[in-house]
């Protein structure tokens, strides 16, 4: 297993600069996201370190060897830089069977055949596929298909493992066990994992720290739960879920316990105070991030408790959605959308109280048209 | 479901690839010197089969005197070009080859769906016995056609009007309707042949989600199938309407008598049938034509530009078969149709004419295997079979190789001069055959004498690797064309080197293109005359020049033996092919 | 006593033919001598492996032990392959069997061809053909009209070329192409000279229907596509026995294409060559030619061929046409066929 470091590196064709100076650095045996909508850079920069596209500037390394370097336009092709891939399409050779297919990281290194069934064999038996060994590839699910790719990343035992969007051709459902078996085949081989998705649940499952991309460039690097909780902008909190952003300007704010910062914001018809990553100055605009889970619906006379925020509204309308029902509140501050539960009483056009506790507020930088 | 998220081109432009080529290897292929050295090769090696030769042609275009003899440089052979005459003679031409290709690709598309997109009952044996008439050597069609569609005793005329009474002929196969049908024997098969694996290959998924989207039958096969195929299809169309320009035979045999006048004839008249031979004539109007054959391929280009036809992805797929019901029988009986009238018709002719002293008199007393005992007895025919096996097998794949090389750098590559070879690989199609046989004879015949090529095997081999060539990259670009890229990127990251993923993915899943542009090659070889002729030297004779000799002696029957072989061949290889294809796809 | 007659001439023929090898001087033998140590002999030739020249090439083969390689190449292809060969530096041939206008042609443009050695053989020539200081005759290839019996009444069997321009044929003639080179040209022009300018003006007015595949016009008349054609070169009717054709030479003789040797320049195998072409005109080798209908080029040889072949061996001949005349006759021929 080895690490991954990429320093300054850029793509551009012509004009368009797909990837702009990205430096991250995949400790070894991290799972590591590489998380974006599409077109934010991120295919390319894991074809970068696949040696499938070339860097135009800066330097990747892998374990510590540098496999490209703009500056010197020093390259090792991708085939001697020790890799698995797995493909958005799985690219499965339809010509061959499932073992020939996963047995050729090994043939094409030449290793013995002994050596190969033995290895093949074990890949198949990692992804419970054994028994489809002889068959040829076209003749798979897609499920199956999934599995021989990443039987055919692992079989060599790969420096590196590179997943370009493997679960996004598969169903919602096999979606989650695909991710959840892969996940645990990763932790038990300590494989250092470099993953791109533009999923942002699955993102979240898997990794053990998420890249937000956005335009070329890293918005945000960190774990699941603080890149979840902590967006550092506007764009990464948008990416997560269905936040309910709110415009405020700042009017005060202090360092409090913990090397915490707090604000206190308001905005059209409320006010309070809020997280935030960074000090302010009083004045500033402010997004106000407050997810649907962390609110919940009071009656029209609740009264906000001390560490609470509150918005006075009427519901719009509700959706239901199994374990929760989105219930819609128009504010003076803008619609809030409110995770509530699924069988509680809620009209359209009945008054309501939304509270949500303070420390679930976080602040970002700008508004909505400066994101 | 696979429904390909892959139709719409990826936003991202396609990298390039870190590619060298054979032994130079992997370090070569990485740097963008490898790059360098690599296109450099393949440039020489074209501009050598391609260029050197045409070069020679173009010289004799603009000199009053062929090469190696005095004269002057002078446009008289260009200005005899641009008169009236010639530009009915190029009209002519043009529009027979036009009113052979269209009907022929129409017909050509039919068959490929048929054969490989629904259940008609024995499709192996149709697809094998479609193909056959293109296999037949066209002077024995010319013949066989003669003796059926003549309008004084033809034998379908004679049938006619043995039925109906009357007395006018049904059909006169020397007229313009006998030079396209003569043609059109020859090009049904050869599109037929080009595009029925790109018909197998294509994912159903690509269909099943235009008639989920509420498309008819119809206008699937009209807005996503057909579409996809176009690097394919007009890659053959395109072909085939070159051959159509350039066919000699066709219109020999039955434009002549009738009047029809096309530039093959009109440049065989300048070379042969005038003395001294116009060669400076010859060779200008063959430049004209090379013109305005490149401008043709040009618009294929611009055409096809910046489209994505990938129709064979990583994720697999099942070749599902259309269930016709009972029209299948509909079907089976049009193949039947196609089968009878192109080949059982003229070569039930030639076999029955094969046991007899002469074609056309059959009678007991005139039943004989004489010409059976001439043809296997003749130390001539062994001979020639020996040389042309030999030249057929190496030359075959070697051209295939060249064309996979080629057509993997013009499709697959950004490499700068990735055009330029694709164009130079054009060239020797542009230009009619009996002109470059000529460009050939001048090109090895004045190389140093420290080059043996001519008068060797070599010339021949050469010659037929040069002749092939744009056949093959058309056959291996279009098969490419529908390859997705992560096929390809997935064995190079997992290991193999260019050369590696070229052979074990590349090649191997663009086999069935492989396979049928070597058998369209190698049988091209065993008929291919106009360069042999010249380039043959004793003791490395031809078949094709055994079978002229044969021709020119009145020995028709004999010709018609060694048709039969061939034929024999033909089905023998064929079938080994589709069993392979067959053991690949029956194993689902 | 024609009988006796034609034994008489035969017997002169056999002297004839005799006469050179009694006078066989030492010289000559160190000819033959030469040629065994050069070994073979490269022939380029237009009989495309014709089985008398063939039957020819293993006689010398087999009498001097001097192997032939023999060059199968049509007209054009020939002279092309001589001239960018010679022009290449490449001088790999030593003769060639070409018809005499080419050997003209080559002499009018160049020196592909050099001045023949003294051939014992050619004394024995017999009128009209005679060796020139660059060409000797070969064979010659006479022409006739070609009859379906089937279709053709006996009374209506042409005898003359003129008979061509009876009404009955018109639209029924198959004739090879007169405009371009070859022996529908050769036979048009030659018979512009024997029946006179109106003959050909007036069968053109028979539209007669023109096809460029000689080896198979016969068979189409044969197969009863049309009852006539011209012209027939003798040799390629004699293999069609059982067919129900027939070769009609006309009283006016038939018009003929000549086969002529040239030595091509600094040819490898010089005395070779020059022993190869004494032993074509053998009267032995002239008589293969003879018996398939050909008329031999030395005296003696008609008189000996197969009863069959003897009216042919033995035909009136009309030419040989002159290179000098052939774009004249070719415009012409263009302006009557248009």
């Amino acid at each position: 297993m080895s690490n991954v470091t990429l320093e300054k590196v850029s793509r551009s064709f012509g004009d368009f600069v797909a990837v702009d100076s990205v430096d991250l650095r995949v400790e070894e045996g991290e799972f590591v996201t590489l998380l974006g909508p599409s077109g934010c850079g991120k295919t390319t920069t894991l074809r970068m370190v696949a040696g499938l596209e070339q860097n135009t500037g800066g330097r990747i390394s892998i374990g510590n060897e540098v496999v490209s370097d703009a500056a010197s336009k020093f390259v090792v092709p991708s085939e001697r830089r020790r890799l698995g891939m797995v493909f958005q399409s799985y690219a499965i050779w339809p010509h061959m069977t499932v073992f020939e297919n996963v047995a050729y990281p090994l043939r094409v290194r030449r290793r013995p055949n002994a050596e190969v069934q033995d290895l093949v064999m074990r890949a198949l038996r990692l992804v419970e596929m054994e028994r489809f060994a002889e068959r040829p590839a076209p003749a798979l699910s897609g499920g199956q298909q999934q599995r021989v790719a990443i039987a055919r990343a692992l079989v060599f035992e790969p420096k590196v493992l590179l997943l370009d969007e493997p679960l996004s051709n598969l169903d919602a459902k096999l979606r989650l066990q695909m991710g959840d078996e892969f996940r645990s085949i990763q932790k038990r081989l300590g494989m250092t994992s470099l993953y791109v998705t533009h999923d942002q649940s699955e993102a979240m499952a898997l990794s053990d720290r998420v890249v937000v991309m956005d335009r070329g460039r890293i918005q945000q690097i960190g774990a699941p739960e603080e890149i979840y909780r902590r967006p550092v902008n506007r764009t990464v909190a948008a990416f997560f879920g269905t936040p309910n952003l709110l415009d405020a300007s700042v009017e005060s704010c202090r360092r409090i316990a913990g090397g915490r910062i707090q604000l206190d914001v308001a905005g059209q018809g409320w006010r309070g105070p809020c997280d935030a990553a960074a000090e302010l100055t009083p004045g500033q605009s402010v997004t106000v991030m407050v997810r649907p889970e962390d609110a919940r619906i009071a009656g029209p006379d609740a009264v906000r408790g001390e560490h609470e925020l509150q918005w006075t509204g009427r519901i719009a309308h509700t959706i239901f959605r199994g374990p929760t029902r989105s219930v819609f509140v128009d504010t003076e501050g803008g619609r809030i959308n409110v995770d509530a539960p699924a069988f509680g009483n809620y009209a359209i056009g009945d008054n309501v109280n939304v509270l949500v506790p303070q420390s679930a507020a976080w602040a970002v930088i700008g508004h909505k048209e400066a994101a | 479901m696979s429904i390909s998220a892959e139709l719409p081109p990826r936003p991202v432009p396609r990298p390039s690839l870190f590619a060298g080529l054979g032994a130079f290897g992997r370090a070569l292929g990485a740097t963008s010197a490898g790059r360098f050295i690599a296109i450099a090769l393949l440039i020489a090696v074209l501009a050598f089969l391609s260029v050197y030769p045409l070069s020679m042609l173009l010289y004799g275009s603009l000199h009053s005197t062929p090469p190696g003899v005095a004269g002057e440089f002078n446009l008289d052979g260009y200005a005899d070009v641009f008169t009236w005459q010639s530009f009915v003679t190029l009209a002519n031409t043009v529009g027979i080859s036009l009113a052979k290709t269209i009907p022929s690709l129409m017909l050509a598309i039919l068959l490929a769906w048929i054969l490989a997109r629904t259940d008609t009952p024995m499709r192996g044996t149709l697809e094998v016995l479609v193909t056959l008439p293109f296999f037949i050597p066209p002077i024995l069609t010319a013949m066989a056609w003669g003796m059926l569609g003549n309008p004084q005793v033809g034998l379908i005329n004679q049938v006619y009007q043995w039925i109906t009474g009357s007395t006018a002929p049904l059909i006169n196969v020397y007229s313009y309707g006998g030079v396209v049908w003569h043609m059109m024997q020859y090009s049904v098969p050869f599109l037929f042949l080009l595009i029925v694996d790109a018909f197998r290959a294509m994912d159903p998924g690509l269909e099943e989600a235009a008639r989920m989207c509420g498309a008819s039958r119809w206008r699937t096969f009209r807005t996503v199938t057909l579409q996809l195929m176009m690097p394919a299809l007009t890659g053959a169309a395109i072909l085939s309407f070159v051959r159509g320009i350039e066919n000699f035979e066709s219109p020999l045999f039955f434009g002549s008598p009738a009047g029809i006048r096309v530039i093959t004839t009109d440049i065989y008249d300048s070379i042969n049938q005038r003395s001294p031979p116009q060669y400076q004539y010859a060779t200008a109007i063959s430049f004209v034509i090379l013109v305005l054959l490149l401008l043709v391929v040009l618009a294929q280009w611009r055409m096809l530009k910046g489209r994505s036809f990938t129709t064979v992805t990583g994720k697999g797929y099942s070749p599902a078969v259309m269930k016709l019901g009972k029209w299948r029988w509909f079907t089976f009986a049009l193949c039947m149709l196609f089968f009878v009238v192109t080949v059982v018709l003229p070569v039930g002719q030639l076999l029955i004419g094969s046991f007899f002293q002469f074609f056309g008199f059959y009678q007991w007393d005139m039943l004989t295997l004489d010409h059976y005992r001439a043809v296997f007895s003749s130390g001539e025919f062994w001979r020639g079979f020996r040389n042309t096996m030999l030249l057929g097998l190496v030359g075959a794949t070697l051209t295939m190789l060249l064309g996979g090389i080629v057509a993997y750098v013009s499709v697959r590559t950004r490499w700068r001069g990735r055009m330029l070879i694709d164009g130079m690989a054009w060239l020797p199609w542009m230009m009619p055959g009996i002109v470059l046989g000529v460009g050939f004879l001048w090109g090895f015949a004045l190389l140093p004498h420290a080059i043996p090529i001519y008068g060797t095997l070599w010339a021949l081999l050469l010659a037929y690797i040069s002749l092939g060539t744009p056949l093959s990259v058309r056959v291996m670009t279009s098969a490419y064309a529908q390859l997705s890229y992560d096929l390809e990127e997935c064995s190079r990251v997992h290991g193999a080197n260019w050369l590696q993923t070229m052979w074990r993915i590349m090649i191997a899943l663009a086999w069935p293109a492989f396979a049928v542009g070597w058998v369209l090659l190698f049988f091209g070889i065993m008929r291919e005359l106009s360069a042999s002729v010249l380039l043959y030297s004793v003791g490395s004779e031809v078949l094709s020049v055994v079978l002229m000799k044969l021709w020119a002696n009145g020995n028709a029957e004999q010709v018609s033996v060694i048709g039969m072989i061939m034929m024999v061949m033909v089905l023998v290889i064929r079938w080994i092919q589709l069993r392979l294809i067959k053991t690949r796809i029956g194993a689902l | 006593m024609l009988k006796s007659l034609g034994r008489i001439a035969a017997l002169l023929g056999l002297i004839a033919a005799a006469a050179p090898a009694s006078a066989q001087d030492a010289s000559w033998q160190q000819v033959v001598d030469a040629a065994k140590k050069e070994g073979k002999v490269v022939v380029y030739n237009m009989a495309l492996g014709a089985p008398y020249f063939t039957a020819v090439l293993k006689s010398f083969e087999a009498k001097y032990g001097i192997s032939v390689e023999s060059l199968d190449l049509r007209a054009s292809e020939l002279s092309e392959r001589i001239r960018t060969e010679q022009a290449a530096g490449r001088y790999l041939g030593d003769l060639e069997i070409v018809t005499t206008t080419m050997i003209e042609e080559q002499l009018a443009n160049g020196d592909y061809v050099q001045k023949l050695p003294q051939i014992p053989n050619a004394a024995n020539l017999r009128p009209p053909f005679r060796a020139t200081e660059h060409s000797i005759p070969a064979y010659v290839q006479s022409m006739g009209i070609l009859i379906n019996t089937r279709m053709v009444k006996d009374e209506d069997v042409p005898t003359s070329w003129a008979d061509l321009n009876n009404p009955k044929w018109t639209g029924k003639i198959l004739s090879d192409d007169m405009r371009p080179l070859g022996s529908g040209n050769t036979m048009f022009a030659l018979l512009q000279h024997t029946m006179g300018a109106e003959f050909n003006e007036k069968l053109a007015a028979q539209k007669p229907v023109f096809s460029r595949d000689m080896r198979n016009d016969a068979r189409r008349v044969a197969r009863g596509e049309y009852p006539i054609y011209i012209p027939q070169v003798f040799a390629f009717a004699s293999d069609l026995k059982g067919l129900p054709v027939k070769v009609v030479i006309p009283k006016e003789g038939a018009p003929f294409a000549e086969m002529d040797f040239a030595l091509l320049k600094n040819a490898p195998h010089p005395n070779a060559a020059r022993l190869f072409i004494q032993h074509f005109l053998e009267a032995d080798s002239q008589l293969l030619y003879a018996n398939a209908w050909m008329s031999p080029v030395v005296n003696g040889v008609a008189e000996r061929a197969n009863a069959d072949a003897q009216p042919f061996a033995k035909a009136k001949l009309i030419g040989p046409a002159k290179l000098a005349e052939r774009p004249a006759m070719m415009s012409l021929a263009k302006k009557l066929y248009p």
